[in-house]
Order: C-alpha cells, then structure tokens, then sequence
C-alpha cells in the first residue's frame, strides 16, 4: 500500500477528495488484514467500515510518528478486536458456525515468495486460520503476517508481553496441529 | 529434558526465542528439530500472506465512502447543534445576569429611597412622637 505523504496531509486538512483517494488506495489492504483477523467476508467489511470512519475521525490526531500504513494496520486490529469482543460479549456467533461458512475469497495480486509456494499450500493455511479461535488467530496474524511487535500485541489485548507469548505460541501450535491434522504439511513446499 | 516440556516453548524457534535448556534439548533431539522445522515453514508461509491481497467485495468503496461522508456530516450538524446549544445557554446566562444585575441594583435603590424616606420622617417627625405613630 502507497500512501504519499503530501496525500495524507491533504486529508488531515479536511479534502474530501483525498479522503476519498486515501480510502480508495487503502482499501484493500485494510480489507485483507481485516479478513485475516476476522476469518470471513462480512465481518471484514464491517470492521473495514468502523476502521475508516475511525481513521477520517482522528486524521488530525495522526502525528507521523510512524507510517501512515503502520498506524491503519493499528486501527484496523483494534477495529476487528473490538467488533470480536462485543461478539464474545453478545455470544451471537460460535466458532463452529463461523468455520463451516468459511469460503476462501480470491487472493489477489501474490508477491514473488507468494508465487513460488503453491496456491494449495496458501488455501491451506487461510483455511487452518479459520479454524483457529479469534484469540489465537488475530495474535498469530498480528505477529507471523504483519509482524507486529509483541508490545503492541500485547497493548491491544489488554494482555502482558509473557501472556501474549503464551498465546503466540499455543497459536503456532494449534496452526500447526491443524495443518498437520489434515496431512498438508508435506506438501507445504517452498519451490 | 522430555520432548513433552519443550513443545511448549518450542514455537518460539521462529523468532530464536528459546529457553537455554529447550535450546539444548533441540541440540540433540531429531523429533523437536523435525518440529522446530514445520514452525518455522509454516512461519515462512505465513509471512507470504502479507503480500497477498483478498479483493474487497466490487461494492465495497462506495458503501465506505458512503458511511464515512455520512459520518463526516453527522458529526458536524452534531458540532452545530452543540454550539447552538451552547450559544443558547450562554445568552441565557447572560440573560439571568443582567436580570440579577437589575434586580440588585432595584433592590438596592428600593431600599435607599426607603431609608431616606425614614430620614425625611425622622427629620419632620416632632419630637416625642414614637416610631409606631410615625409608621
């Protein structure tokens, strides 16, 4: 995701236009780390929605002080924890419901590594982090795909850093436990 | 150590975050280092993700540009209707202080006409005359 600076300012400063052009260019990368926490569609594009109106909301509260796809990545997550917690609260939705109406959406655009390893192995994984808990796979998404630090897993959990270890690894171990459980793992090949 | 004890902190090979003694057992156990292994491949995958996109729905933006301009106005004619609000108490404070200012001000004028009115009795009042016969 490219965002100019100059483009960011111009929205700060309250253009509709690059509002516009900031949320047409952002889009699919909050989009894709919102599916990777949420595990399906509809939950994706509500906390797609919530994190763009949280972000033109506190635009002027955006020092730069990291980049402005570091600081999206960061409402994003907290976006999709918080839609997750009202769930948990609500306890509207189990996590068995959630897995059988998982459908692998079209990924788009792989990045050289991406091409090499084989769209089954991908399909794969995408499917196993579906299967995993909300807890588990939004600490693993945050750290093994966007590499968050634990800090700041931990900060947005409410967790301590050990804590948000012990999560991390049960996580991978879950993952792992999934992926070797249907067979795959063998045929996970980096070419 | 038993394999059993190290599966626990064993994940933390990806990132080279081991204990000591799990970092010894894995020195010399085929099984953990086989394991260590698939951490790290399926940390690697994993890490492939972040340049793979998922396509938004095709109506996504403009369902987003819609609720962040509705958003946008909702919370202006909010800010509006809090400084009308706010103007509205300010001209009714202002409104009760001049009141009370007047009110003051009349009290105290009453009040001064009424103690030279009692000058005025006492100064023409003959003399030995009481306070009930002057009231």
């Amino acid at each position: 995701m490219e965002v100019p600076v100059e483009l960011v300012e111009s929205a700060k400063a309250g253009d509709e236009r690059a509002i516009e052009e900031l949320i047409r260019r952002s889009q699919t990368s909050v989009y894709t780390l919102a599916y990777r926490l949420t595990g399906n569609e509809e939950d994706a594009r509500d906390v797609t929605q919530e994190t763009f109106i949280r972000v033109v909301r506190n635009l002027k509260k955006f020092r730069g002080d990291s980049s402005f796809s570091t600081w999206l990545y960061r409402v994003t997550s907290n976006s999709a924890y918080t839609l997750m917690a009202k769930r948990k609260r609500r306890a509207a939705e189990s996590l068995d419901e959630l897995t059988e109406t998982f459908e692998p959406p079209a990924d788009t655009a792989p990045g050289p590594e991406a091409r090499a390893i084989s769209s089954d192995a991908r399909d794969r994984l995408v499917a196993a982090l579906s299967k995993l808990s909300e807890n588990d796979r939004i600490v693993v998404v945050m750290k093994d795909i966007y590499g968050f630090p634990h800090e700041e897993i931990a900060a947005e959990l409410g967790i301590g850093v050990s804590a948000c270890k012990v999560r991390l690894f049960r996580a991978r171990q879950r993952l792992r436990d999934v992926l070797e459980g249907d067979g795959a793992s063998e045929k996970e090949q980096v070419s | 150590m038993e394999c059993a004890e190290a599966a626990t902190a064993l994940p933390g090979c990806v990132e080279g975050d081991l204990p000591e003694d799990v970092a010894a057992h894995l020195e010399t156990c085929i099984h953990c280092q086989a394991e260590a292994v698939r951490y790290k491949r399926h940390a690697r995958l994993m890490g492939t993700l972040a340049d793979q996109y998922v396509e938004p729905p095709a109506d996504l933006l403009e369902s987003l540009l819609d609720s962040v301009i509705e958003d946008r106005k909702h919370r202006r004619s909010v800010r509006r209707k809090a400084a009308v609000g706010i103007g509205g108490l300010a001209i009714a404070a202002a409104g009760t202080a001049v009141g009370i200012v007047v009110h003051q001000r009349h009290k105290a004028a009453t009040r001064g006409l009424v103690e030279i009115a009692g000058n005025v009795i006492d100064a023409i009042r003959p003399a030995g005359t009481s306070d009930l016969v002057a009231s």
